[in-house]
């Protein structure tokens, strides 16, 4: 589980409060960099009949968009930048947690970094929905047509899943890159153990070590899932504050 | 019993919840091959849908298997 740790690479103090530049900001720092590479030289300079790496660039523009368009209407694109740079983010993030060899860590992988992000959906989702609807915004917690009797059940569980969201969001993300790498760890350890054999050294140790690339193929799977899910989760949100029902 | 022993029985314990998200995720995947078996032109626009059931389900199972590490080894 010390993979998990998190190291203080630079000690910095504001007044009382710590903030050290430590091992998950550092890797977030790459995280920045490599998407800040990948769309700045993707365009570069931009042509009618895009390279491949113009057309990498607009696929993830479009992607967004198009689950913008699909789950908000016609006023999400005002949204894109918010769900873009979240879902590229998180995309990178849990991507570069799974390089091996260099000490990688995945800063996702740490509660207050996913509720962070989650709490960021929730507010923007609050400030939209009360900017936008004002008071009449709280007609969210109650579905068209309900009898005033089954509303007084109703209306407190809608409150209360819709307080729920952030956590929801932040624990999914959390646990999934967790478990994720807890896994990877113990059958790596397996292979250890297994190749420790000393009359056959090595040998046996490499079936644990295939299940691994399994694991690993897996982990790089639901890295991606996981970002297109928290993003699509945050339109879904937005589209309850933006079209209330 | 003591305290360090109930824990890890309850690590345990809690690790069943994986496999009842299992048995979720299962009936998320089969319920979309049935569908596409049925209307397969439609199954590509259903692709989407069967990652996110997929992902907020399984979110359920690994937050059990969160809790049973928690309770494992702290």
């Amino acid at each position: 589980m010390e993979q998990f740790d998190l190291k203080t690479l630079v000690p910095l103090t504001a007044g009382s409060i710590d903030v050290s530049y430590t091992n998950s900001a550092l890797w977030m720092t790459f995280a920045l960099g490599a998407v800040a590479v990948f769309l700045f030289v993707g365009s570069a300079s931009p042509k009618l009949v895009p390279g491949r790496w113009q057309a990498a660039v607009e696929y993830f523009y479009d992607f967004v968009g198009k689950m913008l368009d699909e789950n908000v209407g016609p006023e999400g694109r005002r949204y894109v930048p918010l769900i873009f740079s979240i879902f590229i983010f998180v995309l990178a993030c849990n991507l570069l947690g799974l390089i091996p060899f260099v000490g990688a860590f995945t800063p996702t992988s740490h509660i207050g970094v996913t509720f962070g992000l989650a709490l960021i959906v929730f507010v923007v989702v609050l400030i939209v929905g009360l900017a936008r609807h004002g008071l009449h915004f709280f007609s969210l917690f109650v579905p068209a047509d309900t009898p005033v009797v089954l509303m007084l059940i109703v209306v407190p569980i809608e409150v209360v899943s819709f307080l729920s969201r952030p956590f929801t969001l932040a624990i999914r993300l959390f646990a999934n890159m967790t478990a994720g790498h807890v896994l990877l760890k113990v059958f790596g350890g397996f292979v250890v153990l297994l190749g420790s054999f000393e009359a056959l050294p090595y040998v046996f140790g490499l079936v644990p070590l295939t299940v691994n690339v399994a694991l690993t193929a897996l982990e790089l799977l639901i890295a991606v899932v996981q970002a297109y899910v928290f993003a699509l989760l945050a339109s879904i949100y937005l589209n309850d504050a933006v079209n209330l029902h | 019993m003591d305290i360090a022993s109930a824990k890890v029985i309850g690590a345990g314990i809690a690790a069943m919840g994986a496999g009842f998200a299992a048995i979720g995720v299962g009936i998320i995947f089969g319920m979309f091959l049935q569908g596409a078996l049925r209307n397969p032109a439609a199954a590509d626009k259903l692709g989407g849908r069967l990652i996110f059931g997929f992902a907020v389900t399984e979110a359920l199972g690994l937050i059990a298997a969160v809790v049973a590490l928690a309770l494992a080894f702290s």
